[in-house]
């Protein structure tokens, strides 16, 4: 049978009418979205702030007081505990009040006046071990620059003249894309893709399995409609919806995140609208599978939410996830999406550069489509 | 009494494992999703740098040369200026190391000699993370070149008043990422699992009017409560029971550091706080698209305050403020301390109080709901 435009138009519009006397539901399906949107964009700053910190200071002298004030002046240590012995300082570690403990040995100022090495402890909590790197970075280059001063003194005081510290190398660092290192540059494209691989496969999925589990589908077994017609025709509203969603959210992250769009608007607007495409594809091919709602959901949110939050590239990027999980990470269409993505926003560049990924998603989309389409059978059992 | 109670609960176990996709997901959730979990790695190493040297000297290539593994690895070895921009804009190479003409001179006379650094800050974190290395393997650099400078002696170089720094990881000493994600995944799905499964069990009887059926018996209102969240808590108990003995401690190797049993409690306490939160959602729904709609917008949130994604401490005052309502925020302290830490359950008592009383408002409210709604 040929593809009717009449009868896809039909089915198209009976869905979109009956998400339109949902008000619920159709509220949810634009508002829910907004609402994690929002509080992921202002909730996920990924520079370390305010880690809780113990210090067990067995010097008490001046300059310990110095490297102290080192670790209070930047905005990512929280001095929290000083007093107190070890004991206390390492229950406090383990319920997780405080995330490190810096040791400053009873013989620091002692030793450096006398020009001797000391060694300055420092014990991270490591029960998550991301966080646990930021922690003993951020305190590491805390510590370095108290070294470098302490260095420096001692140079000049020892050969005289002020120059005698100058550093033989001199780093000139030059940042591209975002020279202030804004996290938000960064994080909130891929905050877009990651809610957008979220709410419109679990509503594409839901409104395919709520036919089937309830017999609506019935009807359509009985009509003329094609398979084809069918299911492009119901997806249509969703792809719709969830597409003015993305738009929002762009002008939520142009408008207020201040995230800079260099590269080409028309190419950002024609990948995402394949994005979300196939973001509804997930959820309908899911649907085509199982015959329950409640499987379809639990499908639907296991395969979409977490794989795309840890594998995307979102947090980390793909080139230092292990072997097997890069290979998992080039078969999620969010991982070509945020690439996409944050090259046309942050770097600005056009169409030609992300070809490959461009071309992933279309293959994703299309891929997904025949597939379901494939597998949806017109009848019973 | 308390054999209709049975009776109802039988009812309800049977058609959960009838229903055998269901099944299927509720065991993948236990097994392979936690297990899979744990194949990320969120460390940054092996960063991908490259090397532009114009200068060719020796004393470049000894710098260079200090650009290695496990923080860097030069991957590309650049002949020509314009090869900078396409590698950093296909993110091949997020940092590039240039050394200018004379670099080799200037450093040898001990004159100060350029080294430019050219970073890919569109990845903002990783990007400052590398510098940060960066700066360090260069400061090394420079403190053995000021030392042959003064020709400080090796002898005299020991008196150099150098402040080192030594740190050690406590609870997961080799910084395992597994153990971490894996734990995470597990807490969370379990939260997913239970509020969807408790919520929808309720919400397919309204549905389907099978409810009526339940009204006419002489079950009181409480007993059809009891008998839907009872076999769920059990259910979430064998999917706990798997995933701990089958996945998290043979396979994922988490060291089980503290009382297994007093993890399985707090699991319980869980399980029927989480089966309250469902209640509630339950009762606002009429059908199950709604129920699911309502479950996203708690479990989402739930999980994002719940410290696992976000340190609490980084997050703005407001939020800070509703981490303390997120049941998933005490579960996964309680878990991580017995898990890794060793914590005895008295030791975290706080956490646990904070617990129950989420549990036990989230079910008062749910149930007293329950009772407008279903009588």
């Amino acid at each position: 049978m040929t593809f009717s435009v009449r009868r896809f138009k039909a089915v198209a519009q009976k869905e979109f009418l009956e998400l339109r006397r949902n008000p619920l539901f159709f509220l949810m399906t634009v508002l829910a979205p907004l609402i994690l949107f929002f509080l992921f964009a202002y909730g996920f700053p990924l520079d370390a702030k305010n880690i809780p910190m113990g210090v067990l200071d067995l010097d008490k002298s001046a300059l310990s007081r110095t490297l102290l004030d080192k670790f209070e002046a930047g905005k990512a240590f929280r001095i929290k505990q000083t007093a107190g012995d070890y004991a206390s300082l390492e229950k406090e570690l383990s319920l997780g009040r405080i995330r490190a403990i810096l040791a400053i040995p009873a013989d620091f100022s002692r030793n450096l006046k006398r020009g001797l090495p000391v060694t300055l402890q420092i014990l991270v909590d490591g029960s998550y071990p991301n966080r646990a790197n930021l922690v003993s970075g951020y305190a590491e280059a805390t510590i370095f620059s108290f070294r470098t001063e302490i260095l420096r003194d001692f140079f000049i005081k020892a050969f005289g003249s002020a120059g005698a510290a100058d550093l033989p190398i001199d780093l000139s660092v030059s940042v591209w894309y975002n020279p202030s290192f804004r996290s938000e540059d960064f994080i909130i494209p891929g905050i877009i893709a990651i809610i957008m691989m979220f709410f419109p496969p679990l509503v594409s999925a839901i409104s395919l399995a709520k036919e089937k589990e309830t017999g609506s589908i019935l009807n359509m077994y009985c009509s003329s409609v094609t398979k084809t017609e069918y299911l492009l025709g119901k997806m249509t509203p969703y792809v719709l919806i969830s597409y003015v969603n993305f738009l929002i959210f762009l002008l939520c992250a142009l408008f207020i995140f201040e995230v800079p769009l260099r590269g080409d608007l028309p190419a950002l607007l024609i990948v995402s609208a394949f994005y979300t495409a196939t973001a509804v594809a997930m959820g309908l091919s899911i649907a085509v599978c199982v015959n329950t709602q409640i499987a379809a959901i639990l499908i639907t949110a296991m395969v979409t939410l977490t794989p795309s939050f840890l594998y995307s590239g979102f947090m980390v990027p793909v080139s230092s996830i292990g072997e097997e999980g890069r290979l998992l990470a080039y078969g999620l269409p969010a991982t070509h999406y945020i690439d996409v993505a944050r090259k046309i926003m942050v770097k600005g560049v056009g169409f030609a550069e992300v070809k490959l990924s461009v071309l992933a998603l279309v293959g994703f989309c299309v891929g997904l489509y025949a597939i379901s389409i494939a597998w949806f059978k017109k009848r019973l059992g | 009494m308390f054999f209709r109670l049975f009776l109802l609960m039988r009812k309800e176990f049977l058609q959960f494992f009838r229903n055998v996709p269901l099944l299927i997901i509720v065991l993948y959730g236990a097994t392979l999703d936690v297990y899979t979990a744990g194949e990320v790695s969120m460390d940054v190493h092996n960063y991908p740098i490259a090397v532009y040297d114009i200068d060719q000297s020796a004393q470049s290539r000894e710098v260079a040369g200090k650009l290695r593994e496990p923080f860097f690895q030069v991957t590309h070895f650049i002949t020509e200026e314009k090869q900078i921009e396409n590698l950093i804009e296909d993110g091949k190479v997020s940092v590039v190391v240039v050394f200018p003409k004379g670099f080799g001179e200037k450093t040898a006379s001990y004159q100060t000699a350029q080294m430019q650094v050219i970073l890919d800050g569109s990845n903002s974190n990783a990007s400052e993370l590398a510098l940060r290395y960066l700066s360090s393997i260069v400061y090394e650099h420079n403190l053995d070149l000021l030392v042959t400078k003064w020709k400080i002696s090796n002898v005299t170089a020991k008196f150099i008043p150098y402040v080192d720094d030594q740190t050690l990881y406590r609870y997961n000493p080799n910084l395992i990422d597994r153990w971490a994600f894996c734990l995470q995944e597990f807490f969370t799905i379990m939260t997913l699992i239970g509020m969807l499964l408790t919520a929808t069990a309720m919400v397919n009887e309204k549905q389907f009017g099978t409810i009526e059926q339940l009204m006419v018996t002489p079950l009181r209102t409480f007993e059809i409560m009891a008998a839907k969240i009872v076999p769920m808590v059990v259910v979430l108990f064998i999917a706990t029971f798997i995933a701990v003995f089958v996945i998290l401690k043979p396979i994922v190797g988490v060291p089980l550091a503290g009382n297994v049993w007093a993890f399985f409690l707090v699991t319980l306490i869980y399980s029927f706080a989480i089966s309250g939160f469902g209640l509630v959602i339950s009762t606002l729904s009429n059908n199950l698209s709604e129920t699911v709609l309502f479950s996203l917008l708690m479990v989402v949130p739930i999980m994002f305050l719940s410290g696992a994604w976000v340190p609490p401490e980084a997050m703005p005052g407001w939020m800070r403020f509703l981490v303390m309502f997120s049941p998933l925020k005490y579960y996964l302290d309680l878990g991580n301390g017995i898990f890794l830490k060793g914590n005895s359950i008295f030791l975290m008592w706080k956490d646990l109080l904070f617990l129950t009383s989420l549990g036990i408002g989230a079910f008062l409210l749910g149930a007293s709901r329950f009772r407008k709604v279903f009588q």
